[in-house]
């Protein structure tokens, strides 16, 4: 029951994450190049995971997770799915977005850089 | 004021059982992971959501309210369970009971005070995403006495109180603002922010 709750955390984030990137323009951190993809894969992801959740008590009668667990549970999940999106993100977009330069502060910088870029802009470059 | 109270409960509660269709519906809504989930699945995307970096560190300063609201709304029940013990309304009264039966105290009602405490936090810096997470913290509500695992008070004060933590967290962060300031600019330097 907790595998299940994470799981089902950490699909439905991902596809929240990709649908939020894809429409602010954070080409960076998006697994796609064109929008109406993320929010085709948000449709696949969160979707049924919601689903799933909706219909929770009728898989797991009397199944309850324990409030620190779920908070626990829920931000193992959020964190993974995170840092899932960063790595994912930077090796599918490294050869696409190398010329570019993430000169930006924050997220500004990952509408043109991935995130590995941008780290290693600021910390190896800037030396 | 609990004879009032438990009318209330009979009256809602006495709508169950009767189509299906809603039943279903009130039970999905009612469990104790949907919206809370769904609440901080809108939570992530307002984090990187924004026109311009303006907006968004607004976004951002929303969710870190409400996050905090969310902690301290927990901690608002347990200290009142601590305080206090009432049964759930299906071991006191003839119930549609739609739900499992949990066995902890039924006032206030936890999973309220954190859906409305997360609610109330956004809504107080953006009315549009705020408004629609009031909509379904409200749906919340009505569905745990519909299905019979709360009695109409405890969801009132969990709200209250949910929405009073918000309130509490949000001035205080907005005093503290220089802080969060510096560690806003921190996770900026490590582009979290």
């Amino acid at each position: 029951m907790a595998f299940e709750y994470f799981y089902l955390v950490l699909i439905a984030s991902v596809g929240v994450i990709q649908a939020a990137v894809a429409y602010n323009g954070f080409r960076g951190i998006s697994f796609f190049s064109y929008k109406v993809s993320a929010y085709l894969f948000m449709l696949v992801t969160t979707s049924p995971a919601m689903a799933r959740f909706f219909t929770w008590n009728e898989r797991n009668d009397t199944g309850v997770i324990e409030g620190r667990e779920q908070f626990f549970l829920f931000m193992l999940a959020i964190v993974a799915a995170i840092g899932f999106t960063l790595v994912l993100s930077s090796l599918l977009k490294h050869w696409s977005l190398r010329k570019n330069n993430g000169e930006f502060d924050g997220f500004e910088a990952l509408k043109e850089v991935t995130f590995f870029q941008a780290l290693r802009h600021r910390f190896i470059k800037r030396q | 004021m609990i004879a009032i109270d438990e009318n209330i409960f009979l009256w809602i509660n006495g709508l169950a059982g009767k189509i299906p269709v809603i039943d279903w519906l009130f039970k999905g809504i009612a469990n104790d992971y949907l919206i809370i989930v769904g609440s901080c699945l809108v939570m992530l995307a307002l984090w990187v959501w924004g026109s311009d970096a303006y907006q968004r560190d607004k976004n951002q300063k929303a969710v870190i309210c409400a996050s905090i609201s969310l902690g301290l709304a927990q901690g608002f029940v347990s200290t009142c369970n601590a305080f206090c013990f009432r049964p759930r309304p299906f071991t006191e009264l003839p119930t549609n009971l739609l739900f499992y039966q949990p066995s902890d105290s039924s006032f206030p009602s936890n999973s309220v005070a954190i859906v409305f405490a997360i609610a109330f936090a956004m809504f107080l810096a953006n009315r549009k995403v705020g408004g629609f997470l009031l909509l379904f913290a409200c749906l919340h509500a009505f569905s745990r006495v519909y299905v019979g695992v709360h009695y109409p008070f405890d969801v009132l004060v969990g709200a209250a109180g949910g929405m009073l933590i918000a309130f509490l967290v949000t001035r205080i962060i907005k005093a503290l603002e220089k802080w969060v300031n510096i560690v806003m600019s921190l996770a900026r330097k490590l582009y979290l922010a």
